[in-house]
């Protein structure tokens, strides 16, 4: 009589460890940055920086000045220029910006648009100053309506915030966008 | 006794597992913060055989930015070789009542500001205690390093400096810029 009740405790056990293991968290789900998310027009407070949405603009072609070089870029989906006031908090530092898409989607910054004039990319915030800067993303046109900004202090934001910040209202597609020095 | 002797043992091991898995993390963390600070002042000071003083501090501002200032710190360094090297990784920053930290600015125009701003219109480059111009063991050479400040920061503010191998230490020094007119 004893072997049934040793056998259920196993088997308890067991099941328990098992219930741990499939919901265990993953490692990168577990240092993910802190959420926040900021209404339209709002400034977000993040632990290191602060910043505010403060323009959004759609785009099939963008075009700028590289290196003495006048390019200009075209997409299959839509440019979406975002723009942004930020200033850094603690210490000198630079941000990163994804855009996540109504899908759920995340974005990075178009590398085809490295080196356009204020590119968040190259921009540095400095603590009590305020700076602008622009990021660029390329993406389908059904992943701008429902998305949202998601800037992060540096590229590694571990166990750091991330601001989830809402477009402004959404403006009308235009053909081209110059980015002037 | 004999349970005991192994719950023992396997806590000992536990603790040397701990110490051996941490100890690259907390060597890392040792080498990344500035934890002792030595306060120094205009003659300068000594850490780990390398002398360091602030030679000059200049800012400046725009008219039409009139709440941002630009702040250049030459630095001057001397020691022998081999204290240098240990001083790789020279890093330094400005710092207000607060320990907020500005950093200097590196891209493709802080060169041309560092020019304008200084009055003999030389860059010395950023700290390097190995240059491949080295002077002479016991002669000071120079470093130029430029940042981007509010102007409320130019009424007083310290300047740290550290390096990879003197971390945790590090000097600070108080700051005063000397303002130019660039009009």
């Amino acid at each position: 009589m004893i072997w049934p009740g040793r056998i259920a405790i196993v088997l308890a056990g067991a099941a328990l460890l098992g219930g741990m293991m499939q919901t265990a968290p993953d490692y990168n789900s577990v240092v993910q940055p802190f959420r926040h998310h900021v209404a339209a027009g709002g400034t977000g407070e993040a632990r290191s920086f602060r910043a505010r949405f403060t323009g959004l603009r759609l785009a099939d072609r963008i075009a700028f000045r590289h290196f003495s070089r006048d390019l200009v870029r075209d997409s299959d989906g839509v440019f979406l220029v975002a723009e942004i006031e930020a200033e850094a908090r603690l210490a000198s530092q630079r941000l990163d910006a994804v855009w996540q898409g109504a899908s759920g989607r995340r974005y990075a910054l178009s590398r085809r648009a490295e080196g356009i004039p204020r590119g968040l990319e190259s921009r540095w915030f400095q603590p009590g100053l305020s700076n602008r800067a622009v990021a660029v993303f390329e993406l389908p046109e059904d992943e701008v309506a429902g998305g949202a900004l998601v800037l992060t202090g540096g590229f590694i934001a571990v166990f750091d915030s991330a601001l989830y910040l809402a477009p402004p209202a959404l403006p009308e597609r235009q053909p081209i966008i110059r980015f002037e020095p | 006794m004999r349970h005991l002797l192994w719950i023992i043992l396997a806590a000992v091991l536990l603790l040397a597992n701990v110490v051996v898995a941490g100890w690259t993390e907390i060597t890392d963390l040792r080498r990344a913060r500035e934890w002792r600070v030595v306060q120094a002042g205009a003659a300068g000071a000594g850490l780990r055989g390398v002398h360091v003083r602030v030679d000059q501090v200049w800012a400046g501002t725009a008219p039409d930015l009139s709440e941002r200032a630009l702040v250049l710190v030459r630095l001057a360094l001397r020691g022998p070789e081999p204290a240098r090297q240990g001083w790789t990784g020279c890093d330094v920053s400005l710092r207000d009542a607060a320990d907020r930290v500005w950093l200097p600015l590196i891209s493709a125009d802080s060169a041309g500001a560092v020019r304008v701003l200084s009055p003999d219109g030389e860059d010395n480059g950023r700290c390097n205690p190995v240059p491949h111009d080295a002077p002479p063991d016991g002669q000071e050479f120079l470093s130029d390093q430029i940042f981007l400040v509010p102007a409320e920061l130019l009424k007083g503010a310290r300047l740290r400096v550290s390096a990879w191998g003197t971390r945790p230490e590090a000097l600070e020094f108080p700051v005063k810029p000397v303002l130019r007119d660039l009009h």
